[in-house]
């Protein structure tokens, strides 16, 4: 049976005493006691007209809750248990772990780290010299190409002041005219 | 009362399943027989049907034995076990309410080779009271069905084993006063749904949880 409070117990303590029931599993045979047999002013010391109208309707349900049945435990469970228990670990040795399980593994992850860091770190250093190299690459090539942007456009050939610069620059080399006299007759 | 209490002993033998060596197995078959009661009780008051509490039970002890590694010291057993029950139970609800299906076994109460397990002494009971008190506790039983998973979880731990609101409320995944608060609507619930019926014999099908 369950333990009831004395007399002047605290006004929630007596509806968790009822919350906690009188009957279990533990003790089929018991049945529960209906709620008209209960003194329910006796039982939980002094409770107002409303505490003693609400214990009285706790302990109705209780008694109702009291009525299910109780599902007994097979006497063979543990042994079942077992049998389900060994079988699991014959399909578990017979089969062996899969392979992604495999790789899974702590002890996989584990002796894979460290060749797997170095390895990523190389890759990364052999990647960074490529792109700093074709950085370097680019950055002269564009260079190159601003020199070349210095040249007089087309618009300026079309300045007659500049054309004559570029005339008075070019001037023959001594060796062209020995070259071109020698070549005279050849033209002629 | 319901289930034993725990004790020490208990974490010691759950250690050594975890230890998982040649005692292991025996280790194991000591905490089932403690434990089996409580448990199977449970199964059965959420499902409800002794077989497939069986059965069900028979999965949350193997579970137990896989999920050892798992276990602390500084675990209480009790909260252990019945968070695994308590999660294969929802898994089995949830299942269920994705692909309903009619039991073949329901008709268990009138057939002679299964006997009617919910009647606890019909000596002196007449068949028409008989009847009657099987119609009540299958309406009570409906009405527990009915309530939210987490307010009947609460009610059955509460009432039918030796958990303390501590170790229901860490089982819930809620704080005490939550779990009080569980208890106390739930069982309000199944009063305003089961008085009517007491009273004029009306019955209103609850919503499903």
């Amino acid at each position: 049976m369950k333990p009831r409070p004395k007399p002047g117990v605290e006004p929630a303590a007596w509806r968790e005493s009822v919350w906690k029931g009188r009957r279990g599993p533990g003790n089929p045979t018991s049945a529960a006691p209906s709620a008209a047999s209960v003194d329910a002013g006796q039982n939980f010391g002094t409770l107002t007209s409303e505490q003693q109208v609400e214990l009285e309707a706790e302990l109705a349900l209780d008694g109702l809750l009291g009525m299910l049945p109780i599902a007994v435990a097979p006497t063979n469970l543990a042994a079942r248990v077992l049998d389900e228990v060994a079988r699991e670990d014959r399909t578990t040795r017979t089969h062996g772990p899969s392979w992604l399980a495999r790789l899974a593994s702590r002890w996989t992850i584990r002796a894979g780290l460290r060749p797997l860091g170095i390895g990523l770190a190389l890759v990364l250093a052999v990647v960074g010299v490529i792109s700093q190299r074709s950085l370097e690459k680019r950055l002269l090539m564009a260079r190159e190409v601003a020199e070349v942007a210095t040249i007089p456009g087309v618009d300026a050939l079309r300045n007659f002041d500049a054309i004559s610069a570029l005339s008075a620059d070019a001037r023959l080399h001594p060796s062209d005219v020995e070259l071109m006299a020698a070549m005279g007759p050849v033209n002629h | 009362m319901s289930s034993l209490p725990e004790t020490d002993e208990d974490a010691q033998w759950m250690l050594r399943v975890k230890r998982g060596g040649s005692d292991a197995p025996e280790a194991l078959a000591r905490l089932v027989e403690r434990w089996k009661q409580p448990v199977v009780h449970f199964l059965f008051r959420s499902l409800p049907d002794a077989e497939e509490a069986e059965d069900l039970a028979l999965i949350v002890f193997t579970q137990l034995w896989k999920s050892a590694a798992r276990y602390q010291i500084s675990a209480r057993f009790s909260t252990f076990l019945f968070t695994i029950a308590r999660n294969l139970c929802l898994n089995e609800l949830r299942r269920r309410a994705r692909h309903p299906a009619v039991s073949l076994d329901e008709s268990h109460g009138d057939d002679e080779t299964h006997p009617f397990r919910q009647i606890e002494d019909a000596r002196q009971v007449s068949a028409d009271e008989l009847m009657q008190r099987g119609e009540l506790v299958s309406k009570i039983n409906e009405a527990l069905a009915a309530l939210p998973e987490k307010q009947r979880t609460a009610i059955v731990l509460c009432r039918d084993t030796d958990l303390s609101y501590e170790e229901i409320a860490e089982i819930l995944g809620t704080s005490v006063p939550a779990t009080k608060s569980l208890i106390h609507r739930g069982r309000e619930v199944l009063r305003i749904r089961l008085k009517p019926y007491l009273k004029t014999g009306e019955w209103n099908s609850p919503p499903s949880d």
